[in-house]
């Protein structure tokens, strides 16, 4: 595998405290190339025992096992400091979330009472 | 189409993020085939997965080839990449109780998520490369015959 400059995927995280909450607007793949990214951006959240963590997929263009992979382990610990991590406008990747078992351990409201 | 098939083949470099072109192409194959969107992110979200796959264990410059064969019902795409290849028989079906207790890197979700998403799946795979064999249907696939 090698990279390109200008194929190269790109997620930008926008941060939105709000108390006990911070929600976090992801914009762009959540894929191999940015896995390392999102996950320094929201760990020292989970490392201070956030309340309650949001993660917004409306802005999502791409996701990978990985990448969902990477959120599932941030739910984990989320819940293991106390905290929780929700996702939210997760949309057309529900489904792929679903199968991934993501709303085993994180809040999914779009996922209650769903059949894939 | 009636019922004469298709064939387009994309063949691209392993380089990351490249895929999304060929998965572009699909993704509007299978829009103009009849398949609803949910049916057309199932494919675009198998086929994401298995050129990731190929892309990132390429060892070498070989291109990965995107083949699809469309038909009048179904839609069948191989990705065929040149890479070291791996036994399909070892990655074990992810534990979802281990999963609740240590997060994603219990493993095996690629794979999973493929197989839940398409119709059938076939893996062809050696020591000079793999064949991930995708299909979807048009029609629910307890009709499809044989």
């Amino acid at each position: 595998m090698t990279h390109s400059s200008f194929l190269q995927d790109e997620l930008k995280i926008t941060e939105i405290p709000d108390g006990d909450q911070v929600t976090f607007k992801l914009s762009g793949a959540l894929s191999v190339t940015t896995v390392p990214y999102f996950r320094q951006t929201i760990q020292p959240f989970i490392d201070r025992k956030q309340q309650l963590i949001v993660l917004d997929f409306e802005g999502v263009t791409k996701i990978v096992s990985r990448g969902v992979g990477a959120a599932i382990d941030m739910a984990v610990q989320a819940k293991k400091q106390g905290g929780k991590l929700r996702l939210e406008n997760v949309g057309k990747y529900g489904r792929s979330l679903y199968i991934q078992g993501v709303h085993l351990v994180a809040d999914v409201p779009e996922l209650e009472g769903f059949e894939p | 189409m009636g019922d004469k098939s298709l064939k387009l083949q994309i063949s691209i470099p392993p380089v990351e993020g490249i895929e999304d072109i060929p998965i572009a192409a699909i993704e509007v194959l299978a829009s103009k085939m009849g398949f609803s969107p949910d049916l057309a992110q199932d494919i675009v979200q198998a086929l994401t997965e298995a050129c990731v796959n190929a892309i990132m264990y390429t060892n070498n410059d070989a291109d990965v080839d995107i083949v699809v064969y469309a038909t009048h019902d179904s839609l069948m795409v191989e990705v065929r990449d040149k890479g070291k290849g791996f036994d399909p028989t070892s990655v074990p079906s992810p534990d979802f109780d281990l999963m609740q207790e240590v997060g994603g890197g219990a493993g095996g979700f690629g794979l999973h998520m493929i197989k839940s998403l398409v119709d059938k799946l076939e893996i062809d795979s050696g020591p000079t490369g793999t064949v991930i064999r995708m299909s979807k249907y048009l029609k629910p696939v307890s009709s499809v015959p044989n």
